[in-house]
């Protein structure tokens, strides 16, 4: 190359390549892919007419795509067609509290051994909350299953997509404790000691207060919750800390103020299932948004993983404590909002959507969770079944298959206060 | 016109709805509700925190990808289709797997002790945000500033080599220069990439301790509206954030025109 090609070429502007004939066709041919690449051909009027064209017909192909999907639309079908389709089932779509994943997978299992031509569609597990809204979103389950007793009516009734809601069991808090911390080991230890103790008895009360000083007073112990605006079990656990502070220490707001009112002190995330990769990583020491139904599969499954049972006036699993559990409530503010919650027994709740894909397998579905086999499989994975199931809402719509198996809540008002 | 252009430009014109539509029905629907986002003390801090996590990531990912980008487009070496491909872990990886990666590589494992010892807290802390993010995002500065790199003729170099330049001046006065559109393009790409970042923040930084507050990044702010508010509740913050994104683009569209026309 020459000087006065390299001149030209060097003071080539990286915004706007142009052509310099330098006698090297190597670097012609590689400044004309330069100035091709930089400077592509303007459009002319006849690419102004296909762009606009061309947007037009994307438009009418978009707005049709969206008419036909929005309006349901169905290509005509041909008489054989129909015959065929009458034969097939829509997939059962089961859609439940991430706590509830073990018992449903097991109720999944005999259900499709029961109804073998029934196609099962994928479960999804996952916060109450976000499973409420994924449903407004999408209608896609054939039944709900939500963890607390006012998700369903607060976003489900509130879509005009159910009325009624059935309480079908009943677990309890706990906490997962990290066996591979010395924190984890002493309360494990404490805890054990605490079960030969004679309830209430004042070596029991200290147990207990030793238990959640190590748990909430100690600085050096970091716990993990779950967030109380996208999760039940984030409100529940903070029910448990200031009936635990009421109970043990006198003061619903001891524990709950060292714990919620220092940052550090606690690590928070969407559900308590997101916090068990952070205890194995060593980041907590105990989960308190915890309910027995999943504590008792996951110390299965995780290694050095272990959970210590609660007092019932502190575990929101007995429907006697009801008019104690009520002596304290949560406000939380997220997001803008404020939201209060009552502080009630951590009931099972499900429902079939008016929406619902196949709603009599969903029917009998809840009808195998009412049988003798299903009551068993919910006990296994620690969930006590209220039987027979409690219908809050409009009874009228609960399914007539169902109602042998539920009353409407007005039949055993001793459950009014857990409902909203 | 000829069926191919009819047919190319009709593709372009789904494309564009499918692109347009979304975010403008969006803002329509928070339109009405804008102010009220963005009256929200709890969203404007949100809001900085992500501008800030987004910028860290951004620089980190310029300042790392200039030199690798650098060393894949002139240098040829052993195992450089290893190195190449590595580049691009982060584009297959799922989100929340980089999540974990970072927990385990600077919490649980590898440098997570010494960074403990030290006192630098990476779960939910400043320090494991920006590592998530820039992990996700450096890819998108490499990659562009890597083609940019490409087109620019070796010769160049040579030229200001044979001129006297030491191998930094060359670099510096020659190459940057010349790509500096393309380093604003990445960086601009790597902080959009950053901003829009949720599922690794779910694992590392659900929100960030600052004092004694905890301040969630925007992602987040509204996938915690969206669940705890519903959808409506989500527009108002979803609107303002895809508005606020846009206006950031549009000013970097601005910003590389005037760098484009200060160059020529």
């Amino acid at each position: 190359m020459d000087n006065t090609c390299l001149a030209t070429y060097a003071a080539l502007s990286p915004s706007g390549w142009r052509g310099a004939d330098c006698g090297a066709p190597g670097l012609i041919s590689e400044l004309r892919i330069l100035i091709i690449l930089k400077n592509p051909r303007p459009l002319g009027p006849m690419d102004g007419k296909a762009l606009a064209l061309g947007l037009v017909l994307g438009l009418l192909v978009g707005f049709g795509v969206a008419y036909m999907l929005q309006s349901g639309y169905r290509p005509p079908q041909t008489a054989t067609q129909t015959l065929a389709a009458a034969g097939r089932q829509q997939a059962f779509a089961v859609g439940a509290a991430g706590t509830l994943k073990f018992a449903f997978n097991k109720l999944l299992d005999v259900y499709s051994q029961l109804y073998p031509s029934v196609p099962l569609g994928k479960p999804l597990y996952e916060g109450s909350g976000k499973l409420a809204q994924d449903e407004t979103a999408t209608k896609q389950f054939s039944l709900v299953a939500a963890a607390d007793t006012t998700t369903i009516p607060n976003v489900l009734f509130k879509n005009n997509l159910t009325d009624y809601e059935i309480a079908f069991g009943l677990t309890q808090m706990a906490i997962m404790v990290n066996l591979n911390t010395t924190a984890g080991r002493e309360v494990y230890g404490l805890w054990q000691q605490a079960q030969r103790l004679q309830p209430l008895s004042s070596q029991w009360n200290a147990t207990w207060r030793q238990i959640l000083g190590i748990i909430a007073l100690n600085s050096s112990t970091t716990v993990g919750v779950s967030d109380p605006f996208t999760d039940p079990s984030g409100y529940q656990a903070i029910c448990m800390l200031k009936l635990a502070g009421l109970t043990f220490f006198g003061n619903s707001s001891t524990l709950f103020n060292a714990i919620y009112g220092n940052p550090s002190k606690y690590v928070m995330r969407t559900t308590e299932v997101d916090l068990l990769s952070l205890m194995a990583a060593g980041q907590i020491q105990f989960v308190l948004s915890a309910y027995l139904s999943n504590a008792i599969p996951q110390v299965e499954e995780y290694k050095g993983l272990a959970y210590i049972t609660l007092p019932p006036q502190i575990n929101l699993g007995s429907l006697d404590y009801v008019p104690y559990y009520h002596m304290v409530s949560v406000s939380w503010t997220e997001a803008g909002a404020t939201k209060t919650f009552q502080c009630n027994p951590v009931i099972y709740t499900l429902t079939v959507p008016r929406t619902a894909p196949n709603p009599q397998a969903a029917v009998d579905f809840a009808l195998l969770i009412f049988s003798p086999q299903g009551r068993q499989i919910l006990r296994s994975f620690g969930i006590e079944p209220i039987v027979p199931g409690v219908a809050y809402g409009n009874y009228s719509d609960v399914p007539a298959q169902l109602k042998p198996y539920v009353v409407p809540l007005s039949q055993v008002p001793q459950y009014s206060p857990a409902f909203p | 016109m000829d069926l191919f252009k009819a047919s190319v430009f009709s593709l372009l014109g789904v494309l564009l709805l499918f692109f347009l539509y979304p975010p403008l029905l969006l803002i329509y629907l928070g339109w009405g509700s804008l102010a009220a986002a963005l009256s929200t003390g709890s969203f404007l801090q949100s809001l900085g925190l992500t501008v800030l996590i987004s910028t860290a990531a951004s620089l980190t990912a310029v300042i790392l990808g200039i030199p690798a980008a650098y060393v894949l487009a002139r240098y040829e070496f052993k195992l450089k289709e290893l190195v190449d491909a590595a580049m691009d872990i982060p584009i297959v990886v799922p989100h929340t797997v980089v999540g974990l990666m970072v927990v385990l590589a600077f919490v649980a494992y590898g440098l997570g002790p010494s960074l403990n010892a030290l006192g630098i807290k990476i779960v939910d802390a400043l320090p494991g945000a920006v590592i998530a993010v820039s992990y996700l995002s450096a890819t998108y500065a490499v990659r562009t500033v890597e083609s940019a790199i490409r087109l620019l003729d070796p010769e160049l170099e040579n030229a200001a080599r044979t001129l006297g330049a030491g191998p930094f001046r060359a670099f510096l006065s020659v190459v940057l220069p010349n790509i500096k559109s393309a380093v604003i393009n990445g960086a601009v790409l790597s902080w959009a990439r950053s901003v829009s970042e949720a599922g690794a923040l779910l694992v590392v930084a659900y929100y960030i301790v600052v004092g004694n507050t905890s301040i969630y990044p925007a992602s987040i702010y509204i996938y915690q509206a969206y669940i705890g508010l519903g959808l409506d509740g989500a527009v108002r913050f979803s609107a303002a954030l895809v508005l606020f994104v846009l206006g950031v683009f549009l000013a970097y569209r601005l910003a590389v025109r005037y760098v484009g026309a200060e160059g020529s």
